[in-house]
């Protein structure tokens, strides 16, 4: 009796927000942030673009998928700068029904890049701007947005502290690590690759190797690549101290060697939290990677 | 007893297998024929994939509310490509798997986005499911003997914001009818998700 009228309820409320279509006009807002006060010449920095997401709704990570569009972060830099690629946090699984599977955030997410000053600045203060675009989803819907005018202003000095520290610890801390300072004690990549007609198809297996037993909620997260595209019907198998990874793969003919295969992430949670690992991709005898 | 006992831990077996197989369709191969469908156009008229045997045909996966099926009508990127193939051998079929849309949804679509070609009502998203196609704008291209040429995005441009564009469906109709092998059969999906009934 209790539970058929929970049910109804329920039913009456998943209609409700189904009929409730219109998207939140703000359903992401931006801030950004620099991990020092002032700006010291030849030193690097550290910024953030953080992104507050509503409830209930996503953005995408590099890769965004089955569908979405990855979040992108433009750096406009003042002359003699230079900047790192955008750091990506490790992102979520997010499922839909349809065996919909893309990967992105929810709740919040900074990303984050190292700023390399030139070691003379003649101006006393300088603006960084970062347009930041997304697509922001939730079950019925989706929405592009953008933060063009995105920038921060910092002034150059002799010495400067370090700001917002709280954040940028947080934030750090979600980027994937190397896999040298991870649970990891090996790791394997065999590949089949099948050529039928001029298209090549194949299937990577990475076999990990755990120092102790295999960790708790061990995810994998393939790359955004030119050079390969996987299939994200993959499965993480994990017995013992061991855990494989099958995924099918679709290699495009343009010479890979051109774009290089990046690093897939590995999650996992430990005690201490969730765990991302950047785990290389070699593609080790792919046919179209031929010598220039 | 035994026997029993191995009959049912056969049809347990079989079972499982059933149900496995039920939520997993094989997904639709390079190469393979194409999976067939039939379903209604927004005037209620039934389209089958086996009506254009001998023809290029092109599946669009629509949805008139996803913003990046906007993005590329406002562009009339479609409009202009179907144009273009008209009567080269080649058919394109919008297909709306999204859950609760009627015909009568898919006739305004058509009309507000000036679609002169059928937009085919799938909110059951069995054909969809069948395709496990994923996203909106979501493209397939079948060849003239009816295998899959073609599985991905419309074009390169993911974000938007690229000047010089790759349509990968355009690459793939010019291949197919200069009779080429298609280079570029599989590419990164992009868009909305496929708002799936179930």
């Amino acid at each position: 009796m209790r539970t058929s009228l929970l049910v109804i309820l329920t039913v009456a409320l998943s209609t409700f927000a189904f009929a409730q279509k219109a998207p939140l006009k703000e359903s992401v807002k931006t801030s950004i942030f620099a991990d020092i006060t002032a700006i010291q010449p030849g030193k690097p920095f550290k910024i953030g673009v953080l992104l507050k997401i509503e409830p209930h709704w996503h953005i995408y990570w590099t890769n965004s998928g089955d569908a979405g569009i990855p979040t992108k972060v433009e750096l406009k830099l003042p002359e003699g700068f230079t900047a790192s690629a955008i750091e990506y946090p490790t992102p979520s699984r997010i499922e839909q029904s349809g065996g919909i599977v893309m990967y992105g955030y929810s709740g919040e997410v900074m990303l984050l890049a190292t700023i390399t000053p030139p070691a003379q600045i003649a101006s006393s203060k300088i603006k960084i701007t970062t347009p930041t675009s997304w697509l922001v989803c939730d079950e019925n819907s989706c929405l592009p947005g953008q933060a063009l005018g995105l920038n921060l202003e910092l002034p150059i000095a002799e010495s400067a502290k370090p700001a917002n520290s709280e954040l940028f610890n947080h934030w750090n801390k979600q980027l994937p690590c190397g896999i040298s300072s991870s649970e990891i004690a090996d790791h394997k990549e065999e590949i089949a690759y099948q050529t039928k007609a001029n298209h090549t198809t194949g299937v990577w297996t990475s076999t990990i190797q755990w120092k102790g037993d295999a960790p708790a909620q061990v995810e994998w997260f393939p790359p955004a690549s030119e050079a390969v595209l996987f299939n994200n019907k993959f499965t993480v198998q994990t017995t013992g101290r061991t855990t494989v990874i099958t995924a099918g793969f679709d290699l495009p003919p343009t010479p890979a060697n051109a774009a290089p295969a990046p690093d897939s992430v590995l999650s996992y949670r430990t005690p201490a939290g969730r765990v991302g690992v950047t785990l290389p991709i070699v593609l080790s005898g792919n046919p179209n990677s031929k010598p220039l | 007893m035994s026997k029993n006992l191995i009959a049912l831990v056969v049809a347990l077996f079989v079972g499982a297998a059933l149900t496995v197989a039920a939520v997993t369709q094989p997904p639709p191969i390079i190469g393979s024929p194409a999976p067939q469908f039939a379903l209604q156009d927004q005037d209620g008229k039934e389209v089958k994939l086996s009506d254009f045997a001998g023809k290029i045909v092109v599946l669009e996966w629509f949805n008139e509310e996803c913003p990046i099926v906007q993005r590329h009508y406002k562009a009339d990127t479609m409009n202009t490509l179907s144009a273009k193939y008209k009567g080269k051998n080649v058919v394109w079929l919008a297909i709306n798997s999204t859950k609760g849309k009627t015909n009568a949804d898919n006739k305004k679509a058509a009309a507000a986005w000036h679609m002169e070609r059928p937009i085919l009502n799938d909110a059951s998203g069995k054909t969809g499911h069948a395709y496990q196609s994923t996203n909106t704008p979501g493209m397939y291209v079948v060849d003239a003997k009816g295998n899959l040429a073609y599985w991905g995005g419309i074009d390169d441009n993911i974000n938007g914001d690229k000047a010089t564009v790759k349509n990968y469906v355009s690459q793939t109709l010019d291949e197919l009818l200069a009779g080429q092998t298609v280079s570029q059969p599989k590419t990164q999906p992009y868009g909305c998700t496929v708002k799936y009934a179930d």
